[in-house]
C-alpha cells in the first residue's frame, strides 16, 4: 500500500468500510455468549497502515488529554483513532445491542510485547476496581449486562502465540468477581504499566474473586484468534482475559473502545481518578456521542478532537 | 559510517544479526520499548538526540542514518 493509498484509508474510514447487511444472528449469539467476533473492519494492509501511523503519532503526546504514560483516550489527539472509534460497522453492532443513543466513553491500548504474560481472568461492570469508585452509573435501569460494551480491535495478528483474547462463555450472568473489594495494587501512583509484573496491568485481579482460586470450566472457555483488522465485541461483565505472547518478535497490538448508552453517567462526581499507577485529570474530558441523540445533561460531551476534527455521528 | 553504527545498535537492541539497512523496524519485531533503548544508544554513541516520532517515521537503518546525517550537517 502506498502512502497516498494509506492516507485515503486513514482519512475516510467510513467510505472504505464493509458493513454487513444482516447481523441478527450475531446479536443473538452475543446475547447468549456475552461476546461476538471476529468481525471484519479493515483489510489486513489497511490495518497495518493504520497501526503504523498510530504508533508513530503516539510519540507526540503534546495534544494528549492526560499527562501520563497510560494511553487512555488517545482518540482526542490521534485523528486515525478519532475515525476508527466511529467505524460504521462498529456503530451498527453497538446500536443493535445498546439502542440508538450511544456514547464512546473511553479508548485504551492493549499492546502485548514478545514475552509478556497473559492477562488474567477478569470481569468488570462499573470499573470500580480501578479506583474504588464506580466510573459508570446507569440512571434509567437496574444493572444489566449491557450498560457498557467494549469493541476490541486488533491491528496485528492476535493468535494463540501472540496473545489472543479468551472468554468464559455465558459468564456475564454470574458474579464471579466483586470489583468493590478493597485492594492496594494498581490504585496507587507509582506502578508503571509497561513493566508491572502482575496479571492485570498493575493489579492482581484475583484479589477481587468472590471465591478464592476460582477457575472456569474448561468447556466454557473460548479463545478468539483474530486477523489484523478484526474486532471482537463483548460486555466486560463476561469473564475474559488473554493468552501470553510467547513469540520472540511479534507484538500484538489491539485498541479497545468502550461505549455506553446515554443514560449512563460517566465518571460520576469525579474531577480526576487514579488507576493503573497514573492520575487522570478529567478537566478536558468529555464523552463522544457516536450515534443518536443525547437527551441527558449529566455527561459533558466532546464534539471534536484536540486537533479540531469533528467526531462522526450516526 | 553513520549507517554502520546505527545498524550495530539495531542489531544489539533487536537481538538480530541478519537484516538489511532497508528492513523496516516494525517488520523486524521492533516496538516502543526497544526504540527507547535505540534512541538512548544513538544519543550516547553518535551524539545526536533524535526525537522518538522521527525514529518511528524513519523506520529503517538507511532512512534514520540519512536523517542523522542531515541533523549533524545542520548543527
Amino acid at each position: 500500500m502506498t502512502e497516498t493509498e494509506f492516507n485515503a484509508v486513514g482519512a475516510d474510514i467510513a467510505a472504505n468500510a464493509q458493513i454487513p447487511d444482516d447481523i441478527s444472528a450475531d446479536i443473538a449469539r452475543f446475547n447468549q455468549d456475552g461476546f461476538i467476533g471476529p468481525i471484519k473492519l479493515y483489510e489486513e494492509d489497511e490495518a497495518a497502515a493504520l497501526i503504523r501511523e498510530i504508533r508513530i503519532r503516539n510519540q507526540d503526546t503534546s495534544e494528549a488529554l492526560y499527562k501520563n504514560s497510560v494511553n487512555y483516550d488517545r482518540h482526542f489527539d490521534i485523528p486515525e483513532l478519532s475515525r476508527h472509534v466511529t467505524h460504521p460497522t462498529i456503530i451498527k453492532y453497538l446500536t443493535a445491542i445498546l439502542g440508538p443513543d450511544v456514547l464512546l466513553w473511553r479508548t485504551e491500548w492493549f499492546p502485548k510485547f514478545p514475552g509478556y504474560k497473559g492477562t488474567e481472568w477478569h470481569q468488570v461492570r462499573d470499573y470500580s476496581y480501578a479506583s474504588g469508585k464506580p466510573q459508570l452509573l446507569p440512571t434509567e435501569s437496574d444493572w444489566n449486562a449491557y450498560i457498557d460494551i467494549t469493541v476490541w480491535s486488533t491491528f496485528t495478528p492476535a493468535t494463540m502465540e501472540t496473545g489472543c483474547m479468551q472468554f468464559v462463555r455465558g459468564s456475564q450472568r454470574q458474579q464471579i468477581f466483586d470489583e468493590h473489594k478493597v485492594t492496594e495494587s494498581g490504585r496507587q501512583e507509582g506502578y508503571d504499566v509497561a513493566y508491572a509484573n502482575t496479571g492485570f496491568f498493575g493489579y492482581n485481579f484475583s484479589d477481587f474473586a468472590i471465591e478464592p482460586g476460582w477457575e472456569p470450566d474448561p468447556a466454557d472457555v473460548v479463545q478468539i484468534p483474530m486477523n489484523p483488522g478484526e474486532a471482537v465485541i463483548f460486555t466486560a461483565s463476561c469473564v475474559h482475559g488473554s493468552l501470553p505472547n510467547i513469540t520472540k518478535r511479534e507484538t500484538r497490538f489491539a485498541i479497545a473502545g468502550r461505549y455506553v448508552p446515554t443514560h449512563v453517567r460517566v465518571y460520576p462526581d469525579q474531577d480526576s481518578f487514579t488507576a493503573h499507577g497514573a492520575t487522570f485529570d478529567l478537566s478536558e474530558y468529555g464523552s463522544v456521542l457516536v450515534a443518536g441523540e443525547n437527551r441527558y445533561d449529566h455527561n459533558r460531551i466532546r464534539t471534536a478532537n484536540n486537533c479540531g476534527e469533528e467526531f462522526r455521528r450516526y | 559510517m553513520t549507517a554502520q553504527k546505527v545498524h550495530k545498535i539495531w542489531s544489539r537492541e533487536l537481538d538480530l544479526q541478519d537484516f538489511s539497512d532497508d528492513d523496516d523496524f516494525f517488520d523486524l519485531g521492533g516496538h516502543s520499548l526497544i526504540m527507547a533503548k535505540i534512541q538512548e544508544n544513538i544519543t550516547k554513541e553518535l551524539g545526536v538526540e533524535v526525537p522518538m516520532d522521527e525514529l518511528f517515521r524513519q523506520s529503517t537503518v538507511a532512512k534514520i542514518s540519512a536523517h542523522i546525517n542531515s541533523m549533524q550537517a545542520v548543527s
